[in-house]
């Protein structure tokens, strides 16, 4: 079953880099071929936000008594999914710089998101600045659960509110029948499933190391 | 002798089969082949990992 999953991480995603990268795209005015990059790009927060799905549980599981296991896990998909954000404000970058004409404009999404990886650094700022264990990954927990659902607003409602350049946003649903084509489809779905499972599939390495860790600072 | 190969040229150009137009599929190959790398590694690297928790739960 874990060989099973780790079989699919790799083939999704490598279906979606040579899908992506051969497989014929709809004509857009100013895209043009770089909107391959939904494929890459994209799937990048949809991994982030499935990341810190998994923080914010674990971080629950902390307040509910789970100990400093559940809260080394909360802490290592933050910080996975921190990476996977980071990776996605670059690549969105260096995309806007050629299609919207600029690294960085002025647009609600990205400055909320930009927000919201701030509130997820001061996060481990607040971790370092704690020396009790168990202080630490009580109140790091009770701000996780308070950053999660902020985060969240902030980049799905706020930019909805106002005019984003995003498409799907501005009042509109996100990746309706104009936005996203079936051969766009085809590819963009394995890829976000690919993306998600290899973010889990790195954290869970890392939540391996920990717990070993863990037993030999306990023994 | 040049004109042979200016010939196999221009004529490999003129009938360029649908993947291969111009050598774009060269550059797919080269990123699935990096990415094989990569994900080998982190393969290799969770076998390990498993020996390691094997070994810790032989001792305890």
């Amino acid at each position: 079953m874990q060989k099973l999953r780790k079989v699919l991480t790799v083939f999704f995603v490598m279906y979606a880099i040579i899908a992506g990268l051969t497989l014929p795209v709809p004509q857009l005015p100013i895209l043009e071929q770089s909107i391959r990059n939904l494929y890459y790009h994209v799937p990048m927060w949809f991994g982030m936000i499935a990341l810190l799905i998994g923080s914010a549980y674990n971080a629950y599981q902390v307040l509910s008594g789970k100990g400093l296991m559940a809260d080394a896990k909360s802490n290592i998909y933050a910080r996975i999914g921190m990476l996977y954000g980071c990776i996605g404000i670059v690549t969105g970058m260096i995309w806007a710089k050629n299609t919207w004409g600029a690294y960085w404009v002025s647009d609600p999404k990205l400055n909320s998101a930009a927000i919201g990886m701030l509130m997820y650094a001061a996060y481990f700022v607040l971790r370092g600045s704690l020396e009790d264990d168990y202080q630490k990954a009580r109140i790091s927990a009770i701000y996780n659960l308070f950053c999660f659902p902020v985060f969240m607003v902030l980049i799905f409602v706020i930019p909805r509110l106002t005019d984003s350049l995003h498409p799907g946003n501005g009042g509109n649903p996100g990746f309706n029948q104009y936005d996203l084509d079936s051969r766009l489809r085809m590819v963009f779905y394995p890829a976000v499933i690919g993306w998600v499972l290899l973010g889990f599939w790195v954290s869970e390495i890392s939540i391996r190391i920990k717990t070993l860790e863990l037993k030999k600072w306990t023994k | 002798m040049k004109n042979m190969l200016l010939n196999q040229i221009t004529k490999s150009a003129e009938q360029p089969d649908l993947f291969s137009a111009d050598k774009y599929n060269v550059v797919v190959a080269v990123i699935a082949i990096l990415f094989i790398g990569l994900f080998g590694y982190l393969f290799s690297l969770d076998k390990k990992l498993s020996k390691i928790e094997q070994k810790e739960e032989n001792k305890a």
